[in-house]
């Protein structure tokens, strides 16, 4: 099952830098070394198995802009299920951003109606912390205006911290099918482990596909700041040869498990009932795979 | 799946502060599924109880045919049996009679062997 999904935005917004951290592998150092795109690179991506996503990242550069708008025009925008926009937040040209990105959605709207639309506002890192909040919701204002009648949702992100996960974790959650049932699904197991939270990860990129609460958490940002903290140590992992497995942290307040569960997901499961031994949960975790497995095959098909 | 919360309920049925005075549920490994004590022992002494009991089991049961073993020691009794592919340990101190252990572990054996054996991985 392929689904197509746009990477646009003007040249040096960050997107291919993006792309890497998420899907290949590279720490935010990493991306210093990655140069200009020329046209459009293509890649495939293996995400939950069976799921394939045909990421385009199209050069941003003048030239190739000018030639998606017209000569390649419907080979870009067909058959597109999601346009991801990037801005750069420190970018001086700001009338001609918003009014490339107005060709790109008129464009989308010709050939591709039904496309989800996100918009990511990058590079957040380079703006002093007490006006983030301001630029981001004029920036936020500025781009629903000039996207009308379409309706994009907003993102600000950074390389350098796990607002870029948060971003690419809601776009990847839109494009996975039936994720209420899996989510349906992964309740129940939480209730029967008697858990706090459930939540589910996919295994290569560690975005958050599904997850599960019996207590609530004051915390909003906290599965983007375990998806980074948790890939960090991933990387740092397989940087010393050593395969990461699975994961057991303890407190006095509470225990994690993160362990593999199905051939493409990693789960975490976050007890604090001191009454309950690990092995218990453990054991549990092994008897959901295999259903799980079934299931999520079964999704992706 | 096991309701984690509900087993230690289920085995402290067996506990009387008279007489037992620790019950387990363990992996042939040592790790503990699920432990009642009495009040008068700590938490501690049961995973350590655990992990000492599964390997005395283990070392016993050359032909795999071993159904229980009964361990006398100097300040404690303790029955060990099979349920299902976990490990059932019921022990209590030097006055309890052997008898007694026994027909407890027996019972507590019989109540969980059918529920424990749907649960897959414990087969």
């Amino acid at each position: 099952m392929k689904r197509k999904v746009l990477l646009m935005g003007r040249s040096e917004s960050g997107k291919t830098s993006m792309r890497s951290i998420i899907f290949a592998n590279y720490i935010a150092r990493d991306t210093m070394r990655l140069g200009v795109t020329i046209d459009v690179e293509h890649s495939h991506v293996r995400f939950l198995g069976n799921l394939v996503l045909n990421l385009w990242d199209c050069g941003g550069q003048e030239g190739f802009l000018e030639s998606y708008l017209t000569t390649q025009r419907d080979h870009i925008f067909r058959n597109v299920e999601v346009l991801i926009y990037v801005f750069d937040i420190e970018s001086r040209e700001h009338q001609k951003d918003i009014k490339n990105y107005k060709s790109c959605i008129e464009a989308i709207s010709q050939n591709s109606k039904d496309a989800k639309i996100f918009c990511l506002i990058h590079k957040m890192d380079l703006v002093p912390e007490d006006q983030r909040d301001t630029l981001f919701k004029n920036k936020e204002q500025e781009i629903r205006q000039a996207s009308l009648p379409l309706k994009p949702t907003c993102f600000r992100t950074s390389i350098w911290d796990e607002t870029l996960y948060k971003a690419w974790s809601s776009i990847v959650y839109s494009l996975i099918p039936n994720v209420k049932v899996l989510e349906h699904n992964l309740d129940k197991f939480c209730k029967i482990c008697e858990a706090d939270e459930v939540v589910l990860f996919e295994k290569a990129t560690f975005l958050v596909i599904s997850h599960s609460a019996r207590k609530v958490h004051k915390d909003v940002h906290r599965f983007e700041k375990i998806s980074t903290i948790i890939k960090q140590f991933f990387l740092s992992c397989s940087k010393s040869q050593a395969n990461f497995q699975a994961m057991e942290v303890r407190n006095s307040n509470f225990a994690a498990f993160i362990d593999a569960f199905t051939s493409n997901t990693y789960i975490m499961v976050i007890m604090s009932d001191p009454t309950i031994e690990s092995s218990a949960t453990l054991l549990n975790i092994q008897v959901a795979k295999s259903h799980f497995e079934k299931f999520i095959n079964s999704t992706s098909n | 799946m096991l309701r984690s919360k509900i087993l230690p309920q289920i085995l402290n049925q067996a506990i009387n502060n008279t007489d037992t005075k620790g019950v387990l549920l363990m992996k042939d490994d040592g790790s503990l599924i699920a432990c009642s004590d009495a009040s008068t022992s700590s938490h501690n002494t049961s995973k350590i109880v655990a992990a000492i009991t599964s390997n005395i089991w283990t070392a016993y049961n050359r032909n795999s045919d071993l159904q229980y073993q009964l361990i006398d020691c100097e300040e404690g009794r303790f029955v060990i049996t099979r349920v299902a592919s976990l490990l059932l340990c019921v022990y209590s101190d030097i006055n309890t009679e052997f008898g007694l252990l026994k027909l407890k572990t027996q019972k507590l054996r019989e109540y969980l062997e059918e529920p424990l054996s749907k649960v897959e991985h414990v087969q």
